[in-house]
């Protein structure tokens, strides 16, 4: 699949900026990956999704949380992905 | 020491809960109001805000204001449905989290309906009744296999000590073997049914 327009950077407050909506409850990937395409106008991909969520990641500014009755790993964001959101 | 400038679209999404409805309401007002245009809004916003932003911003912004607004009123009704739920005696809180989790993922159910949600926390205890239920069958026919290698192992016993019994006896009423011999004997067979018999 073709990559997207969005820049990585762009992309990685994307991811942020959808996991900081109603923070309290957990996103699957296919609702991160719908939050993300509404957000910046559609056309990202899942691979462009993944790199993009796992660079926050390693940063630490979100987390994964297996749910045990799905198997579906949910996503959250972190203190500290607030608190780059905030600059 | 140096300071972040935190980026226009960071300000703009960090605005009081207030401005960020009046902003909304600048491009979906009520009915008879002004529908003013991205440009308009451009304009006002550093002198409402004290904040400069771009065009292309203020457009990103408002994507990002529309899918946060339509999030908000879900969590909030979710939230609403758990409070609801919470009254409920039978239902523990992690019933109610999971439930929560599950009904705010699954945007199609998500009419102001709680009956729905709580259809799907009492499913989710009668799955948790029939998994316990499973797990105590399993722990009961654990207990009758127990039992039934119990009743062999007793069986076995029971039958080692007839057999032993039997060949003492016949050992002892054999008059063709000397008292000292028939005691020999009787000894030999009682290590070999204690296991004591060196090979």
């Amino acid at each position: 699949m073709e990559k997207s327009s969005i820049p990585a950077g762009i992309l990685r407050i994307k991811i942020r900026e959808a996991l900081n909506m109603a923070p309290g409850y957990g996103k699957s990937e296919a609702m991160l990956l719908q939050i993300v395409n509404q957000l910046t106008g559609g056309g990202i991909g899942l691979q462009e999704l993944r790199d993009a969520r796992e660079w926050n990641h390693e940063q630490g500014y979100i987390r994964s949380e297996e749910d045990s009755d799905t198997d579906e790993i949910l996503w959250y964001i972190t203190a500290s992905g607030i608190a780059k959101q905030k600059l | 020491m140096s300071t972040i400038d935190p980026r226009a679209d960071a300000k703009l999404q960090n605005l009081p809960e207030e401005a960020l409805q009046d902003l909304w309401r600048f491009r979906h007002p009520e009915e008879g109001g002004e529908k003013l245009t991205l440009e308009a809004i451009c304009v006002e916003i550093p002198r409402l805000y004290g904040v400069s932003v771009s065009l292309s911003t203020l457009h990103g912004f408002y994507r990002w204001l529309e899918v946060k607004r339509r999030l908000d009123q879900r969590e909030e009704l979710v939230n609403q449905l758990k409070r609801d739920l919470a009254k409920d005696p039978e239902v523990s809180e992690a019933q109610i989290r999971t439930a929560g989790q599950r009904l705010f993922m699954a945007e199609g159910i998500l009419e102001k309906d709680s009956k729905v949600f709580f259809d799907m926390v009492k499913i989710g205890q009668a799955e948790t009744k029939l998994r316990q239920n499973d797990a105590k069958l399993g722990l009961q026919k654990q207990v009758v296999k127990m039992d039934e290698r119990r009743l062999a192992l007793i069986e076995a016993k029971a039958k080692r000590l007839d057999e032993a019994e039997a060949a003492i006896r016949k050992i002892s009423t054999n008059t063709e073997l000397t008292p000292e011999a028939q005691r020999a004997a009787v000894l030999d067979k009682m290590d070999e049914f204690f296991g004591l018999k060196k090979k």
